[in-house]
């Protein structure tokens, strides 16, 4: 499975997380930001709106992204999160970590 | 009480089914009303996070997995074990020192260090009735609000 990104910007992107983010799929979703953290993008906005797993190695992955890019005054929000996916970051505090949008727009507006 | 057992040897198929056979299970039993989602939902992650350690970790010497999982609900509470038979391991050799864990952000995976020191492995793993170290682990879940 890849991963879809669109470019909103020159340093902002949305990646659509798909399905799943686990520990199947979490090197491919390493191996897609960091080609966008080496062109120099610094916001990155994660769409969950289809995602029914994220696991424990998924949402390290998400933490590797973040400590990439946090030392650069870097972003990552969660946008149009999923029920699963909000079990997931309540359970974690993930949310003190993430700011979450209620959708990729409105992300946008607040990253931009 | 409304009992869920399946068991398995491929360890793909089972993270594969987990969360549809426990989605159609929780929507069949008696008083599932009162069952709301979230529940359903961290007894999905649960089992996801327990099979995906077993494919990641587990050390099934010669022996081919197997893998048994039961849910139960009953007065409002989910009730669920697992069984492996995975080889398992030295638990205290594996955590990393105290310090060492508070300065490491999560990367890798979900994890717990306590401050009071795990007990001491027994040096021979558990046998039972002809199976070797039996690792297994009991959760009770209850439904919030």
């Amino acid at each position: 499975m890849s991963f879809d990104v669109d470019s909103l910007s020159s340093d902002t992107v949305v990646i659509n997380m798909g399905e799943a983010l686990d520990f199947r799929n979490a090197d491919e979703f390493k191996d897609t930001f960091q080609e966008y953290v080496e062109d120099g993008v610094q916001n990155f906005i994660l769409d969950f709106s289809d995602t029914e797993v994220l696991d424990s190695t998924g949402l390290g992955s998400i933490f590797s992204l973040y400590r990439e890019i946090s030392p650069d005054d870097g972003k990552v929000a969660f946008a149009d999160v999923s029920r699963p996916v909000q079990v997931v970051v309540q359970l974690t505090r993930t949310y003190k970590v993430f700011r979450q949008f209620p959708s990729v727009q409105a992300a946008q507006e607040a990253l931009t | 009480m409304s009992v869920l057992a399946k068991e398995y040897s491929n360890l793909d198929r089972a993270l594969d089914e987990v969360r549809t056979v426990i989605e159609t299970w929780s929507g069949s039993i008696d008083g599932s009303a009162e069952l709301n989602g979230e529940t359903i939902q961290y007894t999905q992650l649960v089992l996801h996070e327990w099979i995906a350690n077993l494919l990641q970790h587990a050390d099934f010497d010669e022996h081919p997995p197997s893998l048994r999982i039961r849910l139960a609900y009953e007065n409002r509470q989910i009730r669920c074990v697992v069984v492996d038979n995975s080889s398992g391991f030295d638990l205290t050799g594996r955590l990393p020192a105290e310090q060492e864990a508070m300065d490491t952000s999560p990367n890798e995976a979900w994890g717990c260090a306590s401050s009071t020191p795990a007990p001491t492995p027994s040096p021979t793993p558990p046998r039972t009735a002809g199976v070797i170290a039996l690792s297994s682990l009991f959760l009770l879940i209850t439904i919030h609000g």
